[in-house]
């Protein structure tokens, strides 16, 4: 099993982000501070509009921070050109959404081969990659189905293959329990963690779900952009659950 | 790295009905696009080939067509002579000596008169003019009333059969045969007797050309009679060109004005053409904004995707192209005929949908890869701005759940 290393793989420095809407300034994320560890699993909690999402979206290198600093996998996004910070997702980061945000028109195979063509990597070398994450959320015989074709529960473990088959060191995931029953829920909730726990991801969950929460090592919880608690989990859910 | 392909032509097929009127608009713009220039290629076609580039003709100075002409039989004697005229297998002067004139005739439809060229051809004329051929009946005999019909023009006019009589001025003709000449505007002609059509119609010693075959090279024997209309006076009344050029200068005038008034037609159509493919393309990015801020989130630059939607606006036109073609095939072959203004005479032609575009895609298909290039641009104009508003979508934005 893999635990949390000591380097801190996000280093945030009073990280501020502010909107503007209709001439108003809104304080999204108010001089966060943070480290959090290669290895671990974070979930951030919080009510609507405490900053979650733009929390995980500043680490993903989706925006930029108004203020402050935001070091990620060893680099500043705050000095990155919008180009660069989109080759810098390609080659560090996956998100998976709640809405699974699939293709339509592509089969699962293709949704998992799409980010791979932004990398320097041969047909061969994409299909072995696709094969694989696919195999692991245990999907392969599906590989040739669209997204239409799929359960919710199949859709998201297929959008985590896709974020997978880069083998990112940070996977960010925002409510992707979400558009789920409970059983699929469990499914993907024991993917992410096997993959946390396996293969050593850094996983960072936004979720109003304690029981998704409960499957992360690490609570964080914003208010009003503060960060107002930080609680370090010890009894983590277990893995359990059949994958279909 | 691109978006791929797969992603913009299966996008098509998602919104059907937006799609199939996006398609259908720029195909309705190709059939009719295609029918225009189908149009002026076969009238050009029917005019342009009528000559014969190893003939040179003669015509009055500053005629612009043989029926403003009028060669004298003298100057036209004069010219038979030269060696710059070739010579036949018999001995004789490849050399024919032809009057023109229009005569007006009723339609068997009755919907008005059309003008027709009748034409004094000479027992030599069937040797200059390489291509006419008898189809039906029987040669006109000389000396006599008798006449043969152009095969394009005994389609169009029920009342032109082998038997049939009409009337024109004072004068009666009758139809004997009904010749071809590899559908060019010869086959708009009726032909008679050139001695008979100068008692008939007065003229003297006046005729309105002389065609002969050039002796060798046909641009040499040109440059040659040039010289010596120039320099004889005798002969100052008239000049002379290829055949060829001619009858390409007589197709000009009409085939640039359907040609441009199609153009002014398409271009019309074709802003409809293009609301409709940008109408689509931007219902489709309004409707996948969260698939491009997935793809911006895994990498893919803003770039790739306005390349992603250019795309699928260009297979939209495709289709669209596609479809017109095949339906603008129907209209290949179909028979018509208009007044050509060069001459005012009816000529008979068909449609060339298979043809080319004169001065700039002459070979051919020529046609439908000009009316794809056109369905092409249509759709990447309007795919332009849909596209641009796709790739400047914020990724963060993209993403929110509606």
């Amino acid at each position: 099993m893999a635990e949390p290393t000591s380097e801190p793989i996000i280093q945030l420095r009073d990280t501020t982000k502010i909107y503007y809407k209709g001439g108003e300034e809104i304080l999204t994320l108010d001089h966060v501070s943070l480290d959090i560890m290669e290895g671990d699993f974070v979930a951030l909690m919080g009510p609507s509009g405490s900053g979650k999402t733009t929390l995980l979206n500043l680490i993903g290198g989706l925006d930029s921070p108004t203020g402050g600093q935001l070091v990620v996998c060893g680099q500043d996004l705050g000095e990155l050109s919008p180009r660069e910070l989109a080759q810098w997702r390609a080659n560090h980061v996956s998100f998976i959404f709640q809405s699974f945000n699939l293709l339509p028109v592509l089969t699962a195979f293709q949704n998992v081969e799409l980010p791979l063509t932004l990398l320097p990597l041969s047909r061969a070398e994409r299909r072995q990659h696709v094969e694989t994450a696919l195999k692991i959320v245990g999907l392969a015989e599906r590989m040739h189905h669209r997204p239409d074709e799929l359960s919710g529960g199949q859709e998201q473990r297929v959008a985590i293959a896709r974020a997978l088959a880069c083998d990112p060191k940070l996977l960010l995931a925002d409510e992707p329990t979400g558009d789920l029953d409970a059983h699929s829920a469990q499914e993907v909730m024991n993917l992410l963690t096997s993959l946390n726990q396996e293969h050593g991801k850094t996983i960072i969950v936004v979720t109003h779900d304690p029981k998704v929460a409960g499957c992360a090592r690490r609570q964080l919880h914003l208010e009003k952009g503060v960060l107002a608690l930080d609680k370090r989990s010890t009894d983590r859910h277990p893995v359990a659950g059949p994958r279909a | 790295m691109a978006v791929p392909l797969a992603y913009s032509y299966r996008s098509v097929a998602v919104r059907k009905g937006s799609s199939a009127m996006a398609v259908f608009g720029i195909a309705l713009v190709v059939v009719v696009f295609v029918v225009l220039l189908a149009l002026a290629e076969g009238f050009r076609r029917a005019v342009a080939t009528s000559g014969s580039p190893r003939n040179l003709i003669i015509l009055r100075k500053g005629a612009d067509a043989e029926m403003q002409s009028q060669v004298r039989r003298e100057a036209a004697r004069i010219i038979e002579e030269l060696p710059v005229v070739a010579t036949g297998g018999s001995g004789e002067k490849v050399f024919s000596l032809e009057c023109l004139t229009l005569i007006n005739l009723p339609r068997a439809d009755g919907s008005g008169d059309s003008y027709i060229n009748l034409r004094g051809a000479s027992p030599t004329s069937l040797d200059v003019h390489e291509g006419v051929r008898l189809r039906e009946g029987r040669w006109f005999r000389w000396g006599t009333n008798e006449v043969v019909v152009g095969a394009a023009l005994a389609r169009r006019l029920d009342n032109f059969k082998i038997g049939h009589e009409f009337v024109s001025g004072r004068h009666l003709f009758e139809i004997v045969g009904i010749f071809e000449s590899d559908g060019n505007s010869f086959e708009s002609e009726i032909w008679m007797d050139a001695n008979i059509f100068i008692s008939t119609f007065n003229r003297g010693d006046v005729y309105q050309s002389a065609i002969f075959r050039a002796s060798g090279s046909p641009a040499e024997a040109l440059e040659s009679l040039k010289k010596i209309l120039d320099d004889d006076p005798r002969l100052q009344s008239v000049m002379v060109q290829n055949e060829k050029a001619y009858y390409k200068k007589q197709s000009e005038l009409m085939a640039s004005v359907i040609t441009i008034l199609g153009g002014i037609l398409t271009f019309i159509m074709a802003i409809g053409g293009i609301v409709g493919a940008m109408n689509t393309m931007y219902a489709a990015v309004a409707q996948r904004k969260r698939e491009i801020g997935c793809m911006l989130s895994m990498g893919f630059t803003p770039e790739s995707i306005w390349i992603a939607f250019i795309v699928e606006s260009l297979c939209l036109a495709s289709v669209g192209a596609m479809i017109g073609c095949v339906l603008s095939l129907v209209f290949n072959g179909i028979k018509t005929g208009t007044t050509n203004w060069a001459t005012f005479s009816e000529t008979a032609f068909e449609f060339r949908v298979l043809g080319g575009v004169s001065g700039l895609a002459e070979f051919p298909g020529g046609i439908l890869v000009v009316s794809s290039i056109l369905a092409l641009s249509m759709g990447f104009i309007g795919g332009f701005l849909p596209a641009l508003q796709a790739s400047r979508l914020k990724v963060v934005e993209a993403l929110r759940r509606a």
